[in-house]
C-alpha cells in the first residue's frame, strides 16, 4: 500500500517541435515510449530526428538514435539542410546512433535467437552519453530482417520494458500501409501503448496535405483531431488551428481605414484588432480599399503587411499610384512589405506558414490579404477553412489590424463560399456592389456588420477617381442591393423630374 | 591457416550454452580448420556495437569466403556443416 502511495503522475516532457506541446498539451508522457505510425514519406524520421536535436539543444537531454533502414551518414546528411548539425551533437557526446539497418553480410537464422545483442547496445550506449531520449526508426524492419514474427513481437515489448527501466523517453516509429486504416502494419500498437501519433500525407484535390493527429497519451487529454502540419526548412511546424484561446482583451481604441467618409460610416473608423473583410465584383473597388487601408497605416507609422495573391507587386504598386499612394516609398522607409504570391504555389500549410513567419519577422501592425477567395481557389472547403481559423486566431493575439478582400463569384455580387466560412470571423464587413439604376452603373458600398459599434445602415453611392475613394449620398429607391441582384423601384415622379431638366 | 568463427552471446543462457555446444561439435568435425572464439557483449559492449550485433547468440565467418552471419543457437547443424565446407573439399569432391 505505501508503495503504490508513492506512485506519483507520469510528468510530460516538451519536444520543442512546434506546436506538438500545443497538441499533446505539454509534449510527450516521460519515460514511456510513443509510437509514431505513418505510411511511407510522411516524415516519421525527420520527427524522430527533430525529437532528439531538439531534446538535445534546446533541453539538454541526451539522446540515441536507432536505425533500422537508413545508415547513420544518410540520416545527418538528409537532416543537414534543415541546418541540423548531428555530427557536431555525436562529436560532443551527446548523441549516438545505433546502426541495427540490415548489413552487408548474408544472414541465416539457423536455430533459436532473441534481440540481446540489441538490448546490450542500448544499455550500453544509454550509459555511456547518459541518455534521456531515444528514437527507433523504423521498428517495421525487424519484420523484415527476422523470419521469426512472434518473436520479434515479444522481442519489442521487452524492448520497450528496457525503455522504461533506463528512463527514456522514447518514439518508436512503425508504418502503416492504408492512411485510414489498421493503426500500423505489424500490430505493434498493443505493446507500445501509452502515447500514439499518427501521421498522415493524402492527396487532396491534387494537393498533398500532411496531417498530424493524436490519438492517445495515456491518462492525459490531448487534441483531437487531424492537424495539417509542413515540412519546412526549420524542421516540423504544426499549425495549432484552434491554438490560440479567444480571450485577449479587446481593444476600444478605433483606427481609421483610410478613408473620411468611411471612418464615418463606421462610427468612427473601426477597432484596433479587427479583422474587416471587404466583399465585392471583380473591379468593384477592392485593391483600393487594401490600397488606402495600407497607405493609411504606413502614414501613421505603423507597419503594413500587405499580401497579394492576385496581383504582381508590380501591378500592385502601379494600381496604388493611379489612386495617388506611393508605395515604393514606404517600401524603402521599412513601412510596407508587399508579398505576392500565386496561391497555386504551395499548399494552404506552408502559405500560412510563410505568413506566420513574416508577421514574426516583419511585425506589422495592419495587415492586408488581397485576396481570400484566391485560396479557396487552390484548396478544399476544409483546408480552407482550417486555413483562415489558423490565421485570424494568429492575427488576432498578435493584435494585427487586418483587412481581407473577397471576389464574389458574380459581377452582381451574391454569396461566396469564402464568405460563410470567413464572416463569423470577422469583425467588419463591408460590402462593395454594382447598382443598375436607370441604365447607368453605379457603385455602392454599405457596412453590414460592425461588432461592438454602431454603423451608418444605409447603402451608399461611391466613386473611385485619382486622388481614390470619395463616398457619397446614400441610394434612395434601390432595392435588393445586397441579395445580388438591385433593382430600382423607380424615383418618385419629382425626383425624375428634376433628373430630366438637370 | 586456422579460420576463426567467432560466436557472440549475452551471458550464460539456455540458448548460448546450446549455441557453445553446437559449434563445438562443428569444428571438431572440421578437425582443425576452424577455431571458434566466444564473445560475452555483455562484458565487452564494444565488439556489438562494432560489430552490429542485433540478435543473439550470432556467429560470424569471415573466412574462408563468402562472408556470413548465422543467427540462432545453430541447432540445425547438417545445414551448418555444408554451408561451413571449406571451398577446397568442394572443389577436390567436384574434380572425383
Amino acid at each position: 500500500m505505501s508503495k503504490l502511495s508513492r506512485l506519483k503522475a507520469p510528468e510530460k516532457i516538451p519536444t520543442g517541435i512546434e506546436g506538438l506541446e500545443h497538441l499533446t498539451l505539454g509534449g510527450l508522457t516521460e519515460n514511456r515510449t510513443a509510437l509514431v505510425a505513418g505510411s511511407t514519406g510522411t516524415g516519421k524520421t525527420i520527427l524522430g530526428v527533430e525529437f532528439l536535436y531538439r531534446g538535445i539543444t534546446q533541453f539538454n537531454r541526451p539522446g540515441i538514435f536507432v536505425t533500422f533502414e537508413e545508415r547513420p551518414p544518410e540520416i545527418m546528411r538528409n537532416v543537414k539542410k534543415l541546418g541540423w548539425n548531428l555530427e557536431k551533437l555525436v562529436r560532443q557526446g551527446k548523441l549516438m546512433f545505433i546502426d541495427a539497418s540490415p548489413q552487408l553480410l548474408p544472414q541465416e537464422e539457423i536455430g533459436q535467437y532473441n534481440l540481446s545483442g540489441l538490448m546490450v547496445q542500448i544499455e550500453h550506449q544509454a550509459k555511456k552519453i547518459g541518455a534521456k531520449l531515444l528514437v527507433m526508426d523504423s521498428i517495421g524492419s525487424l519484420f523484415n530482417q527476422f523470419g521469426d514474427h512472434a518473436l520479434i513481437r515479444r522481442e519489442i515489448f521487452r524492448i520497450t520494458e528496457l525503455l522504461k527501466k533506463r528512463g527514456l523517453t522514447s518514439i518508436i516509429t512503425t508504418e502503416r500501409l492504408e492512411e485510414y486504416g489498421p493503426i500500423s502494419r505489424h500490430g505493434i500498437e498493443e505493446f507500445v501503448s501509452d502515447n500514439v501519433v499518427i501521421l498522415r500525407n493524402v492527396l487532396e484535390e491534387e494537393k498533398c496535405r500532411r496531417t498530424i493527429q493524436i490519438l492517445k497519451v495515456r491518462g492525459e487529454t490531448h487534441m483531437k483531431g487531424e492537424f495539417p502540419f509542413t515540412i519546412s526548412n526549420t524542421g516540423i511546424n504544426i499549425l495549432p488551428l484552434s491554438a490560440i484561446e479567444l480571450k485577449q482583451e479587446s481593444s476600444t481604441e478605433r483606427v481609421s481605414v483610410g478613408n473620411a467618409e468611411l471612418d464615418k460610416m463606421t462610427s468612427g473608423g473601426i477597432f484596433r484588432d479587427s479583422i474587416l473583410l471587404i466583399s465585392g465584383p471583380t473591379g468593384g473597388g477592392k485593391s483600393l480599399m487594401s490600397t488606402i487601408f495600407s497607405a493609411e497605416g504606413c502614414r501613421n507609422g505603423e507597419k503594413c503587411l500587405l499580401l497579394g495573391y492576385e496581383e504582381s507587386r508590380e501591378q500592385l504598386l502601379r494600381n496604388a499610384s493611379s489612386w495617388g499612394v506611393d508605395f515604393k516609398k514606404w517600401e524603402q522607409n521599412g513601412l510596407l512589405k508587399i508579398i505576392c504570391k500565386y496561391p497555386e504555389a504551395m499548399g494552404l500549410e506552408d502559405h500560412l506558414l510563410i505568413i506566420r513567419r513574416e508577421i514574426e519577422s516583419f511585425k506589422p501592425r495592419r495587415l492586408v490579404m488581397d485576396s481570400v477567395s484566391a485560396m479557396e481557389r487552390v484548396s478544399t472547403a476544409r483546408n480552407f477553412r482550417e486555413f483562415i481559423n489558423g490565421l485570424t486566431s494568429y492575427v488576432k493575439q498578435e493584435r494585427i489590424c487586418s483587412l481581407f478582400t473577397s471576389t464574389t463569384p458574380q459581377l452582381s455580387g451574391g454569396d461566396s463560399i469564402t464568405e460563410a466560412h470567413i464572416s463569423t470571423i470577422t469583425d467588419v464587413i463591408i460590402l462593395l456592389r454594382y447598382v443598375e439604376t436607370g441604365s447607368i452603373l453605379r457603385r455602392g458600398i454599405a457596412v453590414i456588420k460592425m461588432r461592438g459599434s454602431e454603423h451608418d445602415k444605409q447603402i451608399r453611392e461611391f466613386t473611385i477617381d485619382s486622388k481614390g475613394l470619395h463616398i457619397g449620398r446614400p441610394f434612395k429607391n434601390v432595392e435588393n442591393i445586397l441579395l445580388g441582384v438591385p433593382t430600382n423601384s423607380g424615383p418618385s415622379e419629382k425626383e425624375h423630374l428634376e433628373d430630366m431638366f438637370e | 591457416m586456422k579460420c576463426i568463427l567467432k560466436l557472440y552471446i549475452a551471458n550464460e543462457t539456455i540458448i548460448s550454452r546450446r549455441a557453445i555446444a553446437n559449434l563445438r561439435k562443428i569444428v571438431e568435425f572440421f578437425e582443425g580448420q576452424y577455431g571458434m572464439e566466444i564473445i560475452d557483449i555483455l562484458e565487452d559492449p564494444e565488439s556489438a556495437v562494432n560489430d552490429h550485433i542485433v540478435a543473439i547468440p550470432a556467429m560470424v565467418k569471415s573466412l574462408p569466403p563468402p562472408p556470413c552471419m548465422f543467427i540462432g543457437d545453430l541447432s540445425d547443424t547438417e545445414s551448418l556443416l555444408i554451408s561451413l565446407r571449406p571451398n577446397s573439399e568442394i572443389k577436390s569432391e567436384q574434380q572425383e
